[in-house]
């Protein structure tokens, strides 16, 4: 008998408990913003190390790139495809501002939202992005 | 319903014109295409996935601007009448990713069902 709790009908999806490990084959590499013009992020890369993944990005700054270092990488899976990695978030922190990301994969496209909150009383409003990559 | 005139002919985005490869590794449709300008006319060249030889096709470009008085290109409708099928496609561009929603029409004695697809592709050479 399954006891588990749910809040909404997929929580008992049967898939997952059938994976206890994500592959994250799709995700890992260096993907580039398909919009050479951007002015957010240029390009990220995601890597696994000893079965955790984490993403370096680097981001349009002035005709050159800025690299905002790295951050651990929170993945999903998207029921009930399989064990394969379909989303994932992870944060940036900057001190006077902080970056959100939650992204998802489809067709070979990686989507990358961006919510951009400002810490440092500027007056500025945070902001959202929406861009695309490929590897 | 929007009515006047645009005070320049509709411009085509330079960005678009060249060769572009679907986003998904494992697509079964159109893997690549080629944009070309021929004066102010736009061509799209794909190799029939319906024939033996997969020769090449070409079609005209039809170009959609974003109101009756604008010259802002934003979409695309092309049409290729291919070996098994006729595939109308419409096109539109956002943020380096062309979006390709296409309708699959089998010709008169072929009993395959119609089929739609939305596919993505990036421009060849960007990174």
């Amino acid at each position: 008998m399954n006891n588990k709790e749910i809040t909404r009908d997929d929580d008992a999806d049967p898939s997952l408990d059938l994976h206890s490990n994500y592959d994250s084959s799709e995700i890992i590499g260096t993907w580039f913003n398909c919009d050479p013009d951007t002015r957010q992020i240029h390009h990220l890369s995601i890597i696994d190390s000893n079965g955790e993944l984490y993403i370096q990005v680097f981001a349009a700054l002035s005709n050159s790139h800025l690299d905002w270092g790295t951050s651990k990488i929170a993945p999903f899976i998207s029921i009930p495809d399989s064990n394969l990695i379909g989303g994932f978030t992870c944060s940036f922190d900057f001190g006077f501002m902080e970056t959100q990301i939650c992204s998802n994969i489809k067709r070979g496209i990686l989507v990358i939202q961006a919510y951009n909150i400002f810490k440092d009383n500027s007056g500025r409003p945070n902001y959202y992005s929406r861009e695309f990559f490929n590897q | 319903m929007q009515s006047s005139s645009p005070n320049s002919a509709p411009m085509i985005d330079p960005k678009l014109l060249g060769t572009w490869n679907n986003t998904w590794k494992k697509t079964t449709e159109i893997r690549q295409f080629k944009l070309i300008q021929d004066a102010s006319t736009l061509w799209m060249e794909i190799e029939d996935p319906t024939s033996e030889d997969n020769r090449i096709k070409r079609s005209k470009v039809k170009i959609y601007t974003s109101s009756p008085n604008s010259n802002k290109v934003v979409a695309y409708e092309v049409t290729f009448e291919l070996e098994e099928m006729i595939a109308k496609m419409s096109i539109n561009y956002n943020k380096g990713i062309l979006i390709i929603a296409c309708f699959h029409l089998y010709k008169e004695g072929n009993h395959a069902t119609d089929y739609f697809t939305r596919q993505f592709y990036s421009k060849v050479g960007q990174h």
